[in-house]
């Protein structure tokens, strides 16, 4: 019974362990990161208990539910969708559609278990820190079943648009209007039985989810595959890839949705903080919404993109090995993608200009370019290092963590340049963004080192 | 010529190669055979500078495959045993990266050429995500000797290929002028086009010999792999290892 099921989260575990074997500080800074982000939440909601500040409890409740339905719909993906070790289980006499509902139940109990401990973690910090009453049975029990609504919601939206039927997710897309209208999460938990329902249906259909692989013919674009030079034939495929898995064209969209909702709390935010805070705090913020901002387009236009980079080569980097390239072109050429990353991140600039006054533009804009080549330069010799780990979540976390506390500092420093040295702040800019971009050349340098086989490096992935 | 010098792998504490003396000469085709986990696959992938070597070395037409390693594959094809491809390319636009990558002088023509030969000419505008396993072994044998190198290392090359395809294959074999490895289980293939055979075990070549003395003395490839015991001393020093 279940064996599906045990065999995966066997396979979950040992994957896990096996990670924290290979990269022991690594796993040490994510979860040292964990633990910090979840005191943060804590003195978050220190602060808004013992002021007037109005975050909803629905609020919360939906940025869980969100958050636990993405985490379903990719792991869905990852163990049913793509998962071509589960033919074995298909080939037995096993029904498919109860193998599908064995590995639904595995991504249930992953999202449930996170949920707990995470949940736990920081119930008890808030409470044995700062001391805030965490009786709340019925509330938490609502939040849980929220989580299991969003396992079912995030695996069935999984299932459908990975197959030839997505008409579908009218279903799903139904439920998830009728939340973010109602913004009640008592509307979540009455319609569970109707997500339990769609679920089932979606398993009795499950069979044309798995191994999906749409067979497209691009003969309009043959005209694009010809001889170009090694750098802009890295290029070439690098964009390519990115524009066909419709990454580009997200980043473009999550940079103008970045600026218009840092442009709207640039303008509004002030108002959520209690009255006695927004005298002291309200000179503050704009800069602290344009600081976030930043550093949310930054995190998908150059960090992902630049761990990417290598930790997707994986089993393909024999295609380059054999080649009589050095790991020097390799990074460079790879890296030349970057260029039409940073271009997908300008809208955030664009938009965001909207917002604010010419003379804090000259600082954005100097403050998104310091921050877009900080990305890369601690992102690209990490890919290199963790190449085929596919830890990719948990390197872009413990990233976007260090480079949090780093970008901080440099906002600060480049602020104070910005407001005092003047007239030669401009020129102290420069020079800060031209040692940057010498920094930049010792990361390829590094990356390239890791990459190289003179190198002892673990290649047991290969 | 690819000469192999005192070439050890360890992966951890397991011994995948250990102290490998060979030279593979010019318009010899060698076959190497083994059982599962021998090493074959990953004596090609040290010979390609896919993986790099924990002693020893490796060298290809005079230049190191450790300290050259541009120039060392500058004149080597190799196809892997699992040729995993990028999915999103499609076929043309994969071999034209390879060209480009390894400044191939007009490729169309090559291009063309194999596609043809290999039977895939029709499929080359479709991604690569969407290939068959025969299919994907075609583009990636395309790509190995897109550039008509002198050396190859080819790892299973007729495994999943139609009769015409592979046939295409050996013939192409036949007339190569360098150093040509195959690592294989086809005994068939080894009678077929191979001069040399080594035979490893666990890491050690236990055995190498002309192919058609082994036919003469055993009757078959096939029954000489089964009745050779070989030299084994390098497995007793292994076990002490």
């Amino acid at each position: 019974m279940f064996e599906t099921t045990k065999y995966l989260l066997i396979v979950v575990k040992r994957d896990l362990f096996k990670k924290i074997k290979d990269s022991p500080f690594l796993y040490f800074l994510f979860i040292v990161m964990m633990l910090f982000s979840i005191v943060m939440f804590a003195a978050l909601t220190m602060l808004m208990t013992r002021s007037d500040m109005t975050v909803s409890l629905d609020d919360v409740f939906f940025t869980v539910f969100f958050v636990f339905m993405l985490k379903a719909a990719s792991d869905t993906h990852t163990h049913y969708i793509t998962s071509t070790s589960l033919s074995y289980v298909l080939s037995t006499d096993n029904k498919h559609n109860r193998v599908a509902g064995e590995v639904l139940l595995m991504v249930m109990i992953n999202e449930l278990t996170i949920w707990f401990i995470l949940s736990i973690a920081y119930l008890l910090s808030a409470w044995i820190i700062y001391g805030i009453n965490i009786y709340y049975p019925v509330e938490y029990f609502l939040f849980t079943l929220g989580v299991v609504s969003a396992s079912m919601i995030g695996s069935t939206l999984s299932m459908y648009f990975f197959s030839p039927c997505r008409i579908r997710l009218l279903p799903s897309m139904i439920l998830l209007a009728l939340y973010v209208i109602t913004r009640s999460m008592y509307a979540v938990v009455l319609t569970l039985p109707v997500a339990l329902m769609h679920l089932v249906w979606c398993l009795k259909n499950s069979w044309y989810s798995y191994l999906f692989i749409r067979h497209e013919k691009r003969e309009q674009e043959s005209s694009n595959a010809k001889k170009r030079s090694i750098v802009s034939a890295f290029f070439y495929r690098e964009t390519t890839t990115l524009w066909r898995d419709r990454l580009l064209p997200s980043f473009v969209l999550a940079s103008v949705m970045t600026a218009v909702g840092a442009g709207y709390m640039i303008h509004n935010g002030v108002d959520i903080l209690p009255e006695f805070m927004r005298d002291r705090l309200k000179g503050f913020l704009p800069s602290l919404f344009l600081f976030v901002g930043v550093y949310i387009t930054i995190l998908y236009t150059s960090v992902f993109p630049s761990l990417v980079l290598f930790l997707n080569e994986d089993k393909t980097m024999w295609i380059l090995r054999n080649l009589p390239l050095t790991t020097d072109t390799i990074v460079h050429g790879k890296a030349s993608s970057l260029l039409l990353c940073f271009l997908s991140s300008v809208p955030f600039i664009s938009y965001i200009s909207i917002f604010i006054d010419s003379d804090e533009l000259i600082y954005l804009i100097w403050f998104f370019i310091f921050s877009y080549l900080l990305g890369v330069i601690v992102a690209l010799p990490l890919s290199a290092k963790y190449m085929g780990k596919k830890s990719d979540v948990l390197l872009l976390y413990s990233i976007a963590m260090v480079l949090f506390i780093l970008l901080g500092l440099a906002s600060s420093i480049g602020e104070y340049i910005y407001q005092y040295v003047y007239p030669y702040n401009l020129v102290v800019l420069s020079l800060i963004i031209l040692l940057e971009l010498i920094t930049l050349s010792l990361s390829f340098k590094i990356s390239a080192g890791i990459l190289d086989m003179k190198n002892p490096v673990k290649e047991d992935h290969v | 010529m690819i000469t192999v010098k005192s070439l050890s792998k360890n992966y951890g504490k397991k011994t995948a190669l250990s102290d490998i003396n060979v030279v593979f000469n010019d318009g010899v085709i060698t076959a190497i055979m083994g059982e599962n986990g021998a090493g074959k696959s990953t004596l090609l992938k040290i010979c390609a500078g896919v993986i790099p070597m924990s002693k020893g070395d490796v060298i290809i037409d005079g230049y190191s495959i450790r300290d050259k390693p541009v120039d060392a594959k500058r004149n080597l094809g190799y196809l892997p045993e699992i040729p995993d491809l990028y999915d999103r390319l499609t076929g043309r636009e994969f071999l034209y990266y390879i060209a480009s990558l390894r400044r191939i002088k007009e490729p169309e023509r090559r291009i063309n050429e194999l596609s043809i030969m290999m039977g895939i000419d029709d499929a080359l505008d479709y991604e690569l995500g969407g290939y068959s396993k025969g299919m994907r072994q075609k583009i990636s044998l395309i790509s190995s000797i897109l550039h008509d190198p002198r050396n190859l290392l080819l790892d299973e090359p007729i495994y999943g290929l139609d009769p015409l395809a592979s046939r295409t294959i050996q013939d192409f074999i036949d007339k190569k002028q360098g150093a040509t490895v195959l690592a294989t289980h086809s005994t068939q293939l080894v009678e077929d086009i191979a001069d040399v055979v080594y035979i490893l075990r666990k890491g050690c070549i236990i055995y190498s010999g002309n192919v058609k003395e082994i036919i003469d003395e055993y009757g078959s490839v096939e029954d000489a792999y089964f009745r050779i015991k070989g030299d084994e001393s390098c497995l007793k020093q292994l076990s002490t290892y």
